[in-house]
This record gives C-alpha cells, structure tokens and sequence, in this order.
C-alpha cells in the first residue's frame, strides 16, 4: 500500500469513528451549536429535534421528486422544522397576553416584517444561552402606539408615557406574557428598572414579584 | 487508470440512482395533495362564520343580555378569581379563538373593528380596507394575504342585542358612543392556508369550531361554580331567571340551529357547482 493510500485509509477510519462518537446520546451537547437557555438545560436533543417521518432514503427521494418538480412539498430530512409546536408543548399558557397566533392576523403585517413576533424562535433564539435573545422597548410601540386608557389608574397615564416615548418603563410594569401572579404596579418610578429586565432577559432570576401561574412542562412527551 | 476511475464513477452513480430512485420503500405521502370534491375555501368561511354568528348571538342576547337582568355579571376583569364574573360577548369570542388554535385545524380567528375599545383592535392596512369594502357592499371580504399565505375572510359583526349597543356606548375607553341595534360594529376575521378544501376539511372545522365553542362555554360554567352565589346549572335559561343552562342544554339549541345553516350553506354551493358545469 502507498503512503497516499494509507493516509487515505486513515481519513477515513477517523471520520467513521469520529461519527460513531458524536452519535453517542451522551455526548450531544458536542455538536449543539450552543449553549441551552435557562431553563432547558437539562433537556434533550430529542424534545425539539423530531425525527421527521420515513427512513432517510424515503426522505431523500421525496425531495428529489419535489426538485424535479413532482411533489408540491418538501419533506423534512432528518428532524422535523423547529416550530411553535415546540415551544407551546411545553409552555401552552391558558392567560398568555401575547400568544404567537395572536399576530397572525393581516393588520400586523408591519410587525411581522419588524420583529416576526409570529415565531417564538424571534425573541427566544434556543443555544443562545439567553432567555430572550430578541428584544427592543420600542418593540412595543409598533402595537401600543395609540392607547388611550380614559380611566387609567396609574400615577402617570399611560399616554403621557407614550408620548414622552418612555418604553422602558412598560415591563418595568407588565410581564410580557402574563404568566407572574402580581399585582400590577401603579406608581411609575417604583416600577421594574429597565437593567433589571435586561438581567433577566440575559440569565437572571425574574424581578417580577409572584409565582409563575403556568409552570412549564418538563417535557413535550409529558401528559 | 482512466478506465478504472471511470467504472468506479460509473458504479456509484448506479448505485446512487437505484438508492435514490428506485421507489423500493413506499414513497412518503404528499400531504398537499387534495382527495375527494374540491370546494373554493370561501364555502368553508361562510360554513364557519354562520356556526360562529349563531353561538354568538345565542351567547350575547341569551346569556349575557338576559343574564344581565337576573342580576349576573360579564365583565373585562373576569378571570380575575375575586371577580365573580363571566366573559363578554368579545372576549367569549377570543376564548373560543384561542381554542381553535390548540386544535390541529389550521383556521384561525379574531375580532376586530374600526371603532375598538381595545386600541390592538383597531383594523389598519388591507383590513380597514376590506372592512370599508364590508360595510359599504354589506356583504364578507375575502382575499389572500401573501406575507402569511392565508386565505383571509372578513364577515360583518353585528350589534345583535341591546347589550352590545348599551356596553359599547357607555364603556370610558369606546372611541364611538353612538351604536345603534343592527350596526355593523365590526369584523370577524378567519384565516385559512389553502385555496380549496375537501368536506373531510369543512366538517373538521366545524368540529374545531364546536369543540372550541364548547370548551369556552364549560370554562365560563366553572367560573360560574366559583361565585359566591353561583347561579343553577342545568336545563333552565337566565330568561326563567337566576339559571344557566348548563353546556349540553346551551349545545342542543345552538347545534340545531347551527346544522341547519350549515347544511344550507353546503348545499348551495354543491348547487352553484352543478349549475355551473
């Protein structure tokens, strides 16, 4: 044998071992292209990553005929499209004041083109490490621009905030979904400030007074 | 050498062909394709908007407005546990929109107007233009919405009852004081992914609606047991007086009324399809 040959040889005999490694369930977090969120870090691979339906072969063949222009739609290969389905497995929350589904409707065409507030996956980038990896306070402003509250019953009205632009001081109030048992805060000053918010977007614990009301499922395959 | 290379090549893209080609394992079911008699999704908008008026109303002017005058409560705070009451006509609505959600059916609804009480309601872009349309011709909008590839539908809401009139006019945050009984005060609108659907994907719809409405109904019925002084659940209504019937007396009149407009419905449009072969 040549030395060409035989290095040859040994590029693939380490690939081979090196798949047969990575395949291993215990060393997934190898080839995870990045940390988990707080909260997730004991799940595993296979509480998002799906298999699609079929062997890979019949997932291959599928794809062809669609590229050939005999199938209307693709297949997936391998695992199934990371979705909202996912995500809502686990965290279905009966009072969400922001459900995904909510912004499908035509009028919030703009929003969608901004911050696809549609997809979970736009604010809570999973291997991100973070628990929110999208998010700006005027993300708020592209719905709540024109609120108007007649009896509002806060310190400084809520229009008064919206036209001094103050949006830093919404979650400083507010939990974006709702799921904290709290009394709103009345007072704008003793509100939430907006460092703490970002702490806790990052991996902080939540500044947000009360338990949560809907704890999520510690996996999609639970009851 | 050449000739070696070349029968190797010519080995692994037979090899690569049979394996991708050779259709040995059952080819993967393509899920868009459609079986049975094909119906414009638009029969299946009107099949669900007239499922949708018809509980609606019977909740808004049986329930709510009746209800009203034997001394229960409807109110935007009513998840609130200390708060012994149940949902508004809109917000019963948003109840059932959510649970249509949870279903596997890819319909989706929502409540809107040009007058809210809730400024996220307000219609803007092709909606407030769809719904000017609405109003002006009396008659539902439909049209397709390219950025989420929706089939969209926009059916009128009607004030249907005095409460709806009375609550709207008098709430602090209502941008219009002035309704009036039978106005156009809003809009439902319905979403739905493809062009055309089978009656396999009608009735699945209905049911999704059904199940829904159901589901929103029983959860009101809960909030119901939590007051302090609950009112009888059974088979009496709030016009008999502090009664609510309880989710199988409330199905029973509105399943009938709503089967009826649903095969209606699907028969004239069989009729319109026969008509014009």
């Amino acid at each position: 044998m040549t030395t060409k040959a035989y290095g040859y040889l040994m590029g693939v005999g380490l690939s081979v071992a090196m798949l047969f490694i990575l395949l291993q369930g215990d060393v997934e977090s190898w080839h995870s292209s990045g940390p988990l969120n707080p909260g997730h870090e004991k799940l595993a691979c296979k509480e998002c990553h799906i298999p699609s339906d079929g062997s890979i072969r019949q997932q291959l063949q599928a794809n062809i005929q669609f590229l050939l222009g005999n199938r209307k739609i693709e297949h997936d290969f391998v695992f199934t499209k990371i979705s909202n389905k996912q995500c809502v497995a686990c965290h279905d929350r009966e009072n969400d004041l922001h459900p995904t589904y909510r912004f499908n409707e035509p009028k919030f065409i703009t929003v969608r083109e901004k911050i696809h507030p549609e997809y979970c996956i736009s604010c809570h980038r999973e291997h991100s490490g973070q628990r929110i990896s999208h998010f700006s306070p005027t993300d708020c402003k592209l719905c709540h621009e024109e609120m108007h509250i007649e009896e509002d019953s806060i310190t400084v009205p809520h229009h008064e905030l919206i036209e001094r632009e103050d949006w830093e001081t919404c979650l400083g109030c507010h939990d974006f979904h709702g799921n904290h048992d709290m009394e709103i805060e009345q007072t704008v000053g003793r509100h939430i400030k907006f460092k703490k918010i970002q702490d806790y977007f990052d991996t902080a614990p939540a500044p947000y007074s009360g338990e949560l009301i809907h704890k999520a499922k510690e996996s999609i395959y639970e009851k | 050498m050449k000739n070696k290379f070349f029968i190797i090549s010519a080995l692994i893209l037979i090899a690569l062909s049979i394996y991708l080609f050779r259709t040995a394992p059952k080819p993967l079911v393509d899920k868009s394709i459609k079986v049975g008699t094909q119906f414009p999704v638009s029969v299946l908008f009107k099949v669900v908007a007239a499922e949708n008026a018809i509980a609606r109303a019977l909740y808004t002017s049986e329930i709510v407005g009746k209800g009203k005058k034997v001394g229960l409560e409807f109110s935007e705070q009513w998840k609130n546990k200390i708060i012994d009451a149940g949902p508004l006509p809109a917000l019963f609505l948003r109840e059932v929109s959510k649970n249509i959600e949870k279903s596997p059916v890819p319909l989706g609804l929502f409540l809107g107007s040009d007058f809210p009480i809730a400024s996220t309601n307000k219609f803007s872009g092709q909606q407030i233009e769809k719904f000017n349309q609405l109003k002006a011709q009396l008659s539902p909008r439909f049209f397709y919405s390219t950025d989420i590839n929706r089939y969209v539908a926009m059916f009128p809401d009607y004030a249907v009852a005095e409460g709806c009139v009375s609550c709207h006019n008098e709430h602090p945050d209502s941008q219009k004081k002035d309704w009036k009984l039978d106005d156009i005060m809003g809009a439902t609108t319905w979403l739905y992914p493809d062009k055309t659907v089978s009656l396999e994907d009608i009735v699945n719809a209905v049911s999704a609606f059904r199940t829904a409405t159901l589901i929103a109904y029983n959860k009101y019925l809960d909030k119901c047991r939590s007051f302090k002084n609950p009112p009888e659940i059974g088979n009496k209504w709030p016009e008999q007086g502090y009664f609510i019937p309880d989710s199988k007396t409330f199905f029973a009149v509105y399943t009938k009324e709503a089967s009826l407009q649903t095969m209606n419905i699907l028969l004239a449009s069989v009729d319109f399809e026969i008509s014009t072969k």
